[in-house]
């Protein structure tokens, strides 16, 4: 099953952490995203596979904005 | 001669209510993944402990001679029993028959399982599975006649919530009055997949338009996420078991005081980790809930909803074997800044902590009320004031320590309205009533502007100003009680919770517990 990884707060996607194709464990953080001055790591809720990214680093995230899509 | 066949009678009913709405009905009930009501109850309390009251209330059937042909219990079970030795009271519902809905039931029954436990002060445990309002339409072919919605017992059932713990558990799709009193309690967890909560159900959401499954529409992923209930469990012996440890932390009711353990960590231990845990680069972020354990007694803290209100983490543990309430902000989510659910999460433990008079260690990282568009569109003023409202109306003994960040009116809630407060600072605190980056703007406008090199002029400016910002300074100027080595942490709210006790009041609190 797919399922998207959202940014919790809106801000700036600052760093991918993972490629696109690697095998991430429940809890490992995948991306960073800058909100409130400070830089706060996006973590995978459960392990799977990274199918995609959705965003480009640089851009501009709103709340809840899908970020990446995993699969198991 | 005895009354030996009385007796007999009495036992062959009791054997009738034991096979509650019958084998195919059991079956059924099982195949769907969920235990009966007696096998919940059996792995919820002590063992041989549950002493039922009311075993044979219900339905007989009698032939015209009145002999007794068959039994359908009440769907309500309900009985004094033990949980960790001490003294409970247990009512559940029995989907069963009819569904657990209160057309099965009997009124007085119900009433009674949701009231005793506030006459005889003990905690409640809630196991609902069922509507248990209304019933089915039909009825009303019954009756005759409609009838204004009212459940009289519920004034009760809701000021219970001042007396004595209450725990609810959603254990398969409740919905009306059942959902109402799973909502109603202290602390409340569902079990993920076989049960959901709604205001009502599919068929009836089905008619505004909206087509979706019971898990769709009020699973136990949507209301840990927005608050409805406090936790998710995988299994119904994973419920069974946070109720238990959540009950170990609380009074038996508000008229006693929680209970000391025996304590094997000791309160002095140091954590050497914690001088570093905090980075010096103001923009990284470190986890909270290592800190935590860190810092109460080893393996004593209970963590509650967990998947909502993320910034604010809440729970329950002990110091050198007090039992005290956590609030504790997580940098992770929005920088610590409180959200209007991290701000109706807090008062919830905040009120918990106040009725039950549970002293408070928050351990505070809060740059503030969270900022921005969404964030006014979620009304986080209101519930941000309600919080401030609850903190500081709370009497309880509170002891902060000062982690990192403390700004604006969020960071008012560093301290209760308690004169017992203390707080106690780490090195990488920093607090004001704004932060300086966003300060320095609107306050030094005119200079900036009117600098040849507008950037360097602000960046001049922050640095004069950071170097203003040690705590060190504040706590020269006596604005904070002590400024602490991390790593001692432990020891100092030992000494809290040792001082903290006799301060404790039991009685009713002051505010209405509003769930």
């Amino acid at each position: 099953m797919a399922r998207n990884i959202t940014s919790p707060p809106a801000g700036q996607l600052i760093a991918r952490l993972v490629q696109e194709g690697a095998t991430v464990a429940a809890d490992t953080e995948v991306a960073i995203v800058e909100s409130m001055k400070m830089h706060i790591p996006v973590s995978a809720e459960q392990a799977g596979r990274v199918a995609r990214w959705l965003v480009a680093e640089k851009s501009t995230i709103a709340e809840g904005e899908a970020l990446l899509v995993l699969e198991d | 001669m005895s009354w030996k066949p009385e007796l007999d009678e009495l036992e062959r009913r009791r054997r009738l209510a034991l096979e509650l709405g019958g084998a195919d009905k059991v079956a059924r009930h099982k195949g769907q993944g969920k235990l009966t009501v007696r096998e919940r109850i059996a792995g919820l309390v002590d063992e041989g402990s549950f002493d039922e009251i009311g075993s044979i209330a219900g339905f007989p059937d009698y032939d015209a001679e009145g002999n007794l042909t068959g039994l359908t219990p009440a769907n309500v079970i309900c009985g004094r029993a033990r949980i960790d030795g001490r003294a409970v009271f247990v009512t559940g519902d029995d989907f069963t028959v009819r569904g657990g809905a209160n057309d099965g039931g009997l009124r007085d029954k119900f009433a009674y399982a949701e009231t005793f436990a506030r006459r005889w002060r003990v905690p409640l445990v809630r196991l609902v599975d069922g509507t248990g309002g209304g019933g089915s339409v039909k009825h009303l072919e019954t009756l005759g006649r409609t009838y204004l919605p009212d459940v009289p017992v519920f004034t009760e059932v809701l000021d219970a919530l001042c007396e004595v713990p209450i725990v609810a558990l959603g254990l398969g799709s409740v919905a009306g009055m059942g959902a109402a009193r799973v909502c109603a309690s202290h602390y409340s967890v569902m079990v993920r997949g076989t049960s959901q909560l709604f205001a009502a159900g599919p068929p009836v959401v089905a008619r505004t338009g909206q087509i979706l499954t019971k898990e769709e529409l009020g699973g136990s992923t949507i209301h840990a996420r927005n608050g409805t209930i406090d936790d998710e469990a995988e299994s119904e012996a994973e419920a069974f078991a946070r109720a238990r440890r959540f009950l170990s932390y609380l009074p038996a009711s508000v008229h006693e005081l929680a209970l000391r353990q025996a304590c094997s960590d000791a309160p002095d231990r140091m954590a050497e980790e914690l001088l570093s845990v905090v980075p010096r680069d103001a923009r990284k972020v470190y986890k909270m809930r290592p800190i935590v354990e860190a810092v109460v007694d080893a393996g004593s803290f209970f963590e509650v909803g967990k998947a909502w209100g993320k910034s604010v983490i809440t729970g329950l543990a002990r110091l050198d074997g007090w039992p005290v309430a956590i609030l504790a902000s997580d940098p992770y989510h929005y920088g610590g800044a409180w959200t209007a659910d991290a701000s109706r999460k807090a008062i919830r433990m905040v009120d918990l902590a106040q009725t039950f008079q549970l002293p408070v260690v928050h351990l505070v990282d809060i740059p503030g009320f969270l900022i921005g568009k969404e964030a006014e569109a979620s009304g986080v003023m209101r519930h941000g004031t309600q919080a401030l409202a609850a903190v500081r109306s709370s009497t309880v003994p509170w002891c902060a320590i000062m982690v990192r960040k403390a700004f604006g009116m969020a960071g008012l809630t560093q301290r209760n309205g308690s004169p017992a407060f203390l707080r106690y600072a780490w090195p990488s605190a920093q607090w004001g009533s704004l932060p300086i980056a966003g300060g320095v703007e609107a306050a030094y406008r005119a200079q900036i502007e009117a600098a040849s090199d507008p950037a360097a002029k602000r960046a001049g400016i922050e640095a004069g100003l950071e170097a203003l910002q040690s705590p060190l300074r504040t706590a020269e100027a006596f604005g904070v009680e002590e400024i602490i080595d991390p790593r001692q942490t432990r020891s100092y709210l030992c000494r809290f919770a040792n001082l903290a006790a006799p301060l404790r009041q039991p009685g009713r609190p002051h505010f209405g517990y509003r769930p």
